[in-house]
């Protein structure tokens, strides 16, 4: 039994936007079927994360025309690490993915729903434990709906998850602390006191979770060192209406901070705005670190620049980690929002 | 008379007449450009607006800041009037290199490629399956460079980069006036001739291959670097590798979306 990676979904809507709609996960071979061209075709050679690897360069991700290089380089930084990390299926990130690819290509954001609903079918993906564990409460409603939706075959190889048992039963009695918030924001001790339930409750779970925090805890220093840029710089995030978006270095002030540059006045108040939701829909943590701020500038017609706003993170540093689920739910949308 | 036409460039479909080198318009009167007035009426739901400011802006666009001429190309795009689009994306492209040429801050190029790569990007889009309107334009453009003055304030390219703080302060200038003439020399020759060997690889390569061509090729280049060593182009590629790699050597690439992350 074989699940796909987030690299394999990515290749696989790859080939969904290339207008090959049929294709199939195998999920005793770890492999997409579909008419591929002979550089796809090796990139499935791969068969395991540990054979991808250090064996996996940009040049391999990309393997259509598309996406951009900008977004092609952000999508395979990020996902290598994570791939490295021992990255897996994990709905709640693959979704913001799909959207901020599709984004990528300018393509609407409700067909990123559309595709990874039939991606999923496609894929004849199944859910199964290990892959809930790495989710948050967004995917734990997902995987409900989906399988109301769209009841999975019974499969004896992938038990515990039979069709007609609710979800919610696997998780007792542990499962109240992850629906009211998400993994990632859960502070160590926390995490703690979940694996313990966990080791009472499923070992497997238990197990799942010593994996998932060791990837948490890779990821936080990731997102950490991303944001604090190289040589003591730091990261300006510029995004740029129509989906399109860079990232630079500049010479660091005291702090952390992040600016948005935009050059129309409506889609910098427009996500000025959205920040300020996840800001207070994901709480302090939302910006990372106590010293870190974000700018939304707009371009004027003479070429300066002018602060639309600014909003100032009050988090501890220890919990950077939430920065990440936030900050890729944050592009997904944004990249959303700069397309529609 | 002709000079003037030509200092005006291509205006919106309904002057057609005035557009037209053949067709000397009359002068205009000498009005400063209200660079807030353009900035509320590009702001307005109304299309008559946006045409009014166009036409403020095309009467005297020598007035008109190189951003200026970005969100002018991006709003005729957005009325349709693609073709013109192209014409005023590459006049701020021409007049952004030259700015950022008088710059001892080359940072501040970022901000060039947010511009091409945010606000123009839909027109980069059509203009890359359309390489003859590029071609076309491109003579037209350095005649109305030429012809046209530089009557906006080139400071505004110091407030984009690492120093941007020392811009604030007064502790960074522009470089020497009598520098000035050699630098705009200097990158309307490189404008011309990337323009050149953009549109031709464009012709062999097809629109949206080319560009991935390019970023691929410098992409490979990146990776090479970080190794300090130099990237030789393999054999089968080696002609054509050998000439992109001289367009993406001229850091003018960037404003064809080619070198988008650097």
């Amino acid at each position: 039994m074989t699940t796909p990676t987030k690299y394999q979904i990515l290749l696989g809507i790859d080939y969904y936007l290339k207008g090959k709609n049929e294709v199939r996960f195998d999920r005793q071979t770890g492999k997409f079927t579909a008419g591929s061209s002979p550089e796809v075709q090796q990139i499935f050679q791969f068969e395991t994360l540990e054979e991808l690897g250090d064996n996996v360069t940009p040049d391999q991700f990309r393997t259509t025309e598309e996406p951009a290089g900008t977004q092609a380089d952000t999508l395979f930084n990020l996902l290598s690490e994570d791939l490295r990390a021992g990255g897996r299926l994990d709905f709640d990130e693959l979704t913001g993915w799909v959207r901020f690819y599709c984004a990528a290509q300018d393509l609407q954001a409700s067909f990123g729903d559309h595709l990874l609903t039939a991606l999923t079918n496609a894929s004849k993906i199944t859910i199964d434990q290990e892959c809930v564990l790495q989710t948050s409460e967004t995917a734990l409603l997902w995987v409900e709906e989906q399988k109301q939706v769209n009841p999975q075959p019974a499969d004896e190889e992938n038990e515990p998850s039979k069709p007609s048992e609710p979800p919610k039963k696997l998780w007792d009695p542990a499962l109240a602390a992850w629906k009211d918030t998400s993994l990632w924001s859960l502070s160590d001790a926390e995490l703690d006191k979940l694996q313990a339930a966990a080791n009472t409750a499923n070992m497997a779970w238990s197990q799942n979770l010593t994996q998932a925090r060791a990837l948490m805890t890779k990821v936080s220093a990731y997102a950490a060192e991303r944001m604090r840029g190289k040589e003591g710089r730091s990261t300006h995030f510029v995004i740029a209406p129509f989906g399109s978006w860079a990232e630079a270095d500049h010479k660091t002030r005291s702090h952390f901070h992040r600016q948005l540059i935009l050059a129309d006045r409506f889609l910098a108040e427009g996500i000025l705005q959205l920040w300020q939701n996840y800001a207070k829909k994901l709480g302090d943590t939302t910006l990372g670190t106590k010293t870190d701020r974000l700018e939304i500038w707009e371009i004027l017609p003479s070429g300066h620049r002018k602060l639309v706003g600014e909003i100032t993170g009050e988090a501890s540093v220890g919990k950077s980690v939430t920065y990440r689920l936030g900050y890729r739910k944050l592009l997904a949308d944004l990249s959303s929002a700069a397309t529609s | 008379m002709l000079a003037l036409a030509l200092s005006q460039g291509p205006l919106l479909a309904q002057e057609k007449d005035a557009a037209d080198p053949s067709q000397p318009a009359k002068p205009a009167a000498k009005v400063p450009l209200n660079l807030d007035e353009i900035y509320h009426a590009f702001q307005s739901p109304h299309k008559e607006d946006h045409l009014a400011a166009l036409k403020l802006i095309q009467k005297q666009p020598g007035q008109a800041p190189p951003p200026l001429l970005f969100f002018s190309a991006r709003k005729l795009f957005q009325l349709g009037k693609k073709e013109q689009a192209v014409f005023w994306l590459m006049a701020g492209q021409l007049r952004a290199r030259y700015d950022l040429a008088r710059s001892p801050d080359q940072t501040a190029e970022n901000m060039i490629v947010l511009l091409n790569m945010g606000a123009a990007k839909p027109i980069h889009d059509y203009a890359i399956e359309q390489p003859d309107v590029m071609i076309g334009w491109l003579k037209r453009l350095l005649d109305w460079d030429a012809l046209t003055p530089y009557e906006y304030d080139p400071h505004w390219i110091l407030f984009h980069g690492d120093r941007a703080k020392d811009a604030e302060t007064g502790k960074l200038e522009l470089k020497p006036e009598s520098q000035w003439p050699q630098l705009r020399l200097a990158t309307r020759k490189t404008y011309d001739q990337s323009v050149r060997d953009f549109v031709a690889l464009l012709h062999k390569e097809n629109g949206k291959q080319a560009v991935v061509f390019l970023r691929s090729l410098n992409e490979k280049r990146l990776v090479y670097r970080q190794k300090g060593q130099a990237y030789e182009p393999t054999d089968p590629e080696r002609q054509q590798e050998a000439a992109a790699l001289k367009l993406l050597d001229r850091d003018i690439a960037s404003d064809f979306g080619t070198k988008p992350n650097q």
